[in-house]
């Protein structure tokens, strides 16, 4: 919720945000309704990815960062695939 | 403690204790406190995440492939958090604030803003300082406070960086900050020509707040801010 309201006050402002949130709290994008979110399918608190996945942290902030250039629509809200890391760091 | 201790010469727990201790109770679990039945599993969908827990467990232990586990559990995740259809929100909202980037993102500065409790070494947004495990019981006082925005220069020490959130379990983020602050994956992006800069000043507070507070006070206070420091565009991270 926090970072929902944060993000429609500073668009209020006329600074554009994109937003990332574990599926989990997909409801939040919905009804908080920030202008653009992006999904993970990743447990609470690696909403990023996983320690160290540098693979994987890098497909997140890039799609948002895509999110945040491309999207036209209000309340954009998309969900990455699954890609958490299952295997030990190499 | 109590609920556990009462058990030992008390009757037996029943399913629902159980499941509700691993939310700030006996057995508290932030990775699994989704398991309250107030949540979304309820008592059954509790007991049954178990039991296909320790099945999924077993196929693991023969195939070595523990994606199907950590899927379980993000399934289960998403079903705990998901609020019944019928659920009256607390904020909901019609309609959407929109801000147009004013020059293409690879021409922009963007700032980094994560809920995940981070701050620098010295830098206390509280002035008591407790622990991680001293603020998990104190989640109410969190949620009624107005949230401390604290400021991470781009070039600190990433050893200076300290993370405390009474909400989410943040082994991971000692391990790695990027989990829930990924600034060095967007010191990449703006190397690969992604983002045109990323503030020399990016923050954390903690997201389990006041959202009142927040609206009101505090996050007009943090654009204003953010506005006088040139920022165009602002990534969010919830956590």
């Amino acid at each position: 919720m926090s970072v929902g309201h944060t993000a429609r006050i500073l668009e209020e402002a006329g600074i554009a945000t994109v937003c990332v949130y574990i599926r989990a709290f997909a409801h939040l994008a919905h009804r908080i309704k920030p202008p653009r979110v992006l999904l993970t399918r990743h447990i609470l608190g690696r909403t990023i990815g996983a320690p160290g996945d540098i693979a994987r942290q890098t497909e997140v902030v890039e799609a948002a960062l895509e999110l945040l250039a491309t999207a036209t629509t209000p309340n954009t809200v998309r969900e990455l695939p699954a890609g958490y890391r299952t295997a030990p760091a190499s | 403690m109590a609920e556990a201790e009462a058990t030992k010469d008390g009757p037996p727990e029943s399913l629902e204790g159980f499941l509700q201790s691993f939310a700030y109770g006996a057995r508290n679990d932030l990775l699994f406190k989704f398991l309250h039945p107030r949540n979304g599993l309820k008592e059954q969908g509790g007991a049954e995440f178990f039991r296909r827990l320790l099945e999924l467990l077993g196929e693991a232990f023969d195939t070595g492939d523990y994606a199907e586990v950590m899927e379980h559990c993000v399934s289960a995740q998403i079903q705990g958090y998901t609020p019944a259809p019928n659920a009256k929100p607390l904020w909901a909202y019609d309609d959407t604030p929109w801000a147009t980037l004013a020059r293409p993102l690879s021409e922009s500065r963007l700032a980094l803003i994560s809920a995940g409790g981070l701050f620098v070494t010295g830098d206390d947004p509280l002035p008591d300082e407790p622990s991680q495990s001293q603020s998990i019981p104190r989640i109410d006082e969190f949620l009624r406070m107005e949230p401390t925005l604290s400021e991470i220069p781009l070039n600190v020490d990433r050893n200076a960086l300290r993370v405390r959130h009474p909400g989410y379990d943040i082994r991971g983020t000692e391990r790695d900050h990027n989990v829930v602050f990924p600034i060095d994956r967007l010191l990449e992006a703006k190397r690969s020509g992604l983002v045109g800069e990323i503030a020399e000043t990016n923050y954390s507070f903690v997201g389990a707040t006041s959202q009142l507070r927040l609206k009101k006070h505090a996050a007009p206070a943090w654009a204003q801010m953010l506005i006088e420091r040139g920022v165009d565009a602002a990534l969010l991270v919830g956590a």
